[in-house]
């Protein structure tokens, strides 16, 4: 064990116990539960020293007593935890048709969710229904706007610093204007965590989804947009300019024919290979009447010839961008998500596709998590930076200026 | 870093690696040892061969202070280069500095009969050195290939006209009394961008090799993105417009089709061009020459392959986000190729990477393979030193 080295007297006394402070709390967040003696013998310190840090934790509405460990020999055990209300993390997900939220607290519970309809184009509405959801997520949980400790958003698109304003966010439109940013600095503070939400939804297969156990994957959406979180060696891969995962932009298409004005909008390989794509291909085959990506796949499922090229067109293309993603990154696993990579036998034809290009096979899967995936990426990704915020202020350390 | 042994040794060897010789109280602001214990531990160092007196530093008043580096007798270091069509190696010392460079054609083919080439060729290097530098200390050696897990089998290099896996360290090991260490020459290619070039102080960059064909290096957070399989950067597998899928290629090798970037692909496009003002080039050279001096097909294929570059640059910033991309091999390393690469990178990357030719040219793999050497030689040095019988600090 290193020597701690520092002034002595009683200026090194609160050091220290601040810093015994911030060990037990590390190791009862970990544990979940557990008694002074567990917290003396897992921490080194002494018993005296554990009940006075755990005192000071619980004066400042840090820790709390959770119950008692019975049906052992000796002495009933009181047990501590962490007091679940001494922080909230507000995770938001900005979509085209919904918007969903929830409220989750600093165990990681899930305290409250809500959703709504996104209604009316344009950045601004849906700025201020935002703030409408969270005004009814926070009345659910019971806690003013206040209380919360750090609010993540999940938004298509990434971060422009020349512009200050969201870039590339695709289907959404009016969001990228620098005024819709300002709106939701005003509305939700400076310190909003902005995540994309692709990646948020990442986060949340790595925390509960099938990439809870592998070194590196890529988490692949294809659905009404395309884009992809890269987790490398465990930490979610953002990119110098925040743009790793842009795949839309990967130079793949139907080589017969581009949507140009789209292609040059949001990418040729969203172009072609998104669910606008697909309706694209299908009239091009001759398919009449209201077409949707939807109707495409089950046609396709009905046994319908054109349908089903259009089908096997689309798996070939996603099996290209996949192969593209291979070639640079080579992760354990791939994951495909969205509405069209969860369709039904989709990426087994992905698969068969893949098996031909790819110089190695990756392990594919599709995401068996459902539309709350960005949200629960969103709750992950801030949880980890209001621990440090609630720990940092209450036990008087400066805070880390590393990310989480 | 050091686990057990001697911390104030290994801090103040790990400042004279990287330095000119420094004199003690030098060494203690560097490592922030008290000057008592730098001076102790430097006798130790001295003692055993690792340091000595460097010299004297003149040109201020009072006590002329010694100065301490790196013994020349400290020990060396091997770095091989097995490339198509050239074995490299050098020697250098602790520091970095290289004392011999060698370069043969590889003869032969098959990875059987260029590993033993490269292997007398570090054996005529171990006796070139002699005594003068101290013990071979380690081996760096870069390998057209896949490197497997174990570290020692190699599989898919083309260009020895091998396919199969191949135990390439064994050659190796028997012909030097040091350890060897071996990884794709792409690789360390961008390890030494990173080292001595425009990689310096880049945490996150790619480094784009073309020679024959294509191959990439990615640096992630400072260190190499091999990959689950290894297959990180295998960017010739890469499905741009007009390439060929890998399992329908004849040979299953490195014939390729014209869109496909790299040396092959270029010549086979100037063979296929129908008309050619002039001299048809013959070398990958000659066509650069001819479109420079303006030849109009030769500068249309030098820029289609910019063009397919570009592509591939484009493909790898939609996947990865680099900060930099450095382009480099002999044929990637013509800066005649960038502005038609930028071209085709701004047009499709919304943030596009800096974009730079590199300045190693055929040296990158070598110096790679030396860097290698270098920090395995280094860490071991430091790991094995014994324990003071004073207490540390």
């Amino acid at each position: 064990m290193t020597e701690v080295v520092g002034p002595s007297g009683p200026a090194r006394q609160q050091l220290m116990r601040t810093m015994n402070e911030q060990l037990l709390l590390d190791h009862i967040r970990r544990a979940g539960q557990v008694s002074r003696a567990d917290l003396a013998r897992i921490s080194s310190l002494s018993k005296p020293t554990v009940s006075g840090a755990l005192a000071t934790l619980e004066r400042a509405g840090l820790v709390r007593v959770s119950g008692t460990r019975t049906g052992v020999p000796g002495p009933a055990a009181v047990l501590y935890e962490i007091r679940p209300d001494a922080g909230f993390v507000l995770g938001l997900d900005v979509g085209r048709k919904y918007l969903r939220g929830a409220i989750g607290d600093l165990s990681g519970a899930v305290r409250a969710r809500a959703s709504l309809k996104a209604q009316g184009e344009g950045g601004h509405g849906r700025v201020a229904q935002l703030v409408h959801l969270t005004e009814q997520l926070c009345a659910e949980v019971g806690i003013d706007r206040d209380g919360i400790t750090q609010t993540v958003l999940g938004s298509p698109g990434v971060y422009d610093p020349g512009r200050d304003a969201i870039a590339l966010a695709g289907a959404l439109t009016g969001w990228e204007r620098p005024r819709v940013l300002a709106q939701l600095r005003h509305a939700f503070g400076t310190e909003l965590m902005m995540v994309n939400d692709v990646d948020a939804a990442a986060l949340a297969e790595r925390a509960r989804g099938h990439g809870t156990d592998v070194e590196s994957f890529a988490f692949v959406s294809v659905g009404t947009g395309i884009g992809m979180g890269l987790v490398l060696g465990g930490r979610l891969h953002r990119g110098a300019h925040g743009a790793a995962g842009e795949i839309g932009y990967l130079p793949l298409g139907h080589e017969e024919s581009t949507d140009e004005r789209d292609a040059r909008r949001r990418g040729s390989f969203e172009a072609a290979a998104s669910a606008a794509g697909i309706v694209r291909a299908a009239r091009r085959t001759g398919m009449r009447g209201p077409v949707s990506a939807r109707h495409v796949f089950a046609a396709a499922g009905r046994g319908d010839e054109r349908a089903a090229k259009v089908v096997a067109d689309e798996a070939a293309l996603v099996a290209k961008a996949i192969c593209a993603v291979v070639t640079v990154a080579d992760p354990d696993l791939v994951i495909l998500g969205g509405g069209i990579g969860q369709a039904a036998g989709f990426l087994d034809a992905v698969r068969a596709q893949l098996r031909d290009i790819a110089p190695v096979q990756p392990e594919l899967r599709v995401s068996a998590l459902g539309p709350d995936a960005v949200v629960d990426g969103c709750l992950a990704a801030g949880l980890d930076r209001a621990w440090e915020l609630v720990t940092a202020a209450s036990t008087g350390l400066p805070e880390s200026t590393g990310a989480a | 870093m050091v686990v057990n042994g001697d911390s104030t040794a290994g801090a103040i060897l790990s400042v004279l690696f990287d330095s000119e010789p420094l004199t003690r109280p030098e060494l203690a602001a560097r490592t922030g040892f008290s000057r008592p214990t730098v001076a102790d531990a430097v006798r130790r160092l001295v003692d055993v061969g690792l340091l000595d007196e460097a010299g004297v530093r003149r040109g201020r008043l009072g006590r002329v202070p010694t100065t301490y580096g790196v013994a020349g007798t400290a020990g060396y270091v091997i770095g091989v280069d097995i490339g198509g069509s050239n074995l490299r190696i050098a020697v250098a010392d602790l520091t970095g500095t290289v004392h011999l460079e060698r370069r043969q054609a590889t003869r032969g083919t098959g990875a059987r009969q260029v590993a033993t080439h490269a292997a007398l060729m570090a054996r005529d290097a171990v006796r070139e050195a002699g005594t003068g530098l101290g013990p071979l200390r380690r081996v760096g050696v870069a390998a057209p290939g896949v490197i497997h897990a174990d570290g020692r089998t190699m599989s898919t290099a083309h260009n020895l006209g091998d396919d199969g896996p191949f135990d390439l360290l064994t050659p190796l090991e028997e012909e030097v009394d040091a350890p060897v260490v071996l990884d794709n020459n792409v690789n360390l290619a961008a390890l030494a961008e990173a080292w001595r070039g425009h990689g310096a102080g880049v945490s996150t960059f790619a480094f784009l090799a073309v020679g024959a064909g294509v191959g990439m290096g990615l640096v992630h957070n400072g260190e190499i993105l091999r990959g689950a399989h290894g297959a990180a950067g295998e960017v010739a597998y890469l499905p741009l417009p007009g390439a060929v899928p890998h399992a329908q290629r004849p040979g299953h090798g490195r014939e390729l089709l014209v869109a496909e970037a790299g040396g092959y692909a270029m010549l086979a496009a100037v063979t296929a061009y129908p008309d050619w003002d002039g001299t048809r080039p013959s070398t990958v050279e000659e066509l650069f020459s001819q479109s420079a001096a303006g030849v109009p097909a030769a500068r249309k294929l030098v820029e289609d392959e910019a063009h397919q570059l570009g592509l591939t640059v484009a493909s790898t910033c939609a996947v990865f986000d680099p900060e930099l991309v450095v382009l480099g091999g002999g044929i990637g390393s013509n800066p005649q190729l960038l502005p038609a690469v930028r071209h085709t990178v701004a047009a499709l990357v919304p943030f596009p990477p800096r974009l730079e030719s590199s300045a190693l040219g055929e040296a990158a793999s070598l110096t790679g393979a030396l860097r290698i050497a270098l920090d395995g030689a280094r860490e071991e040095i430091t790991a094995s030193l014994p324990a003071s019988e004073a207490a540390a600090g």
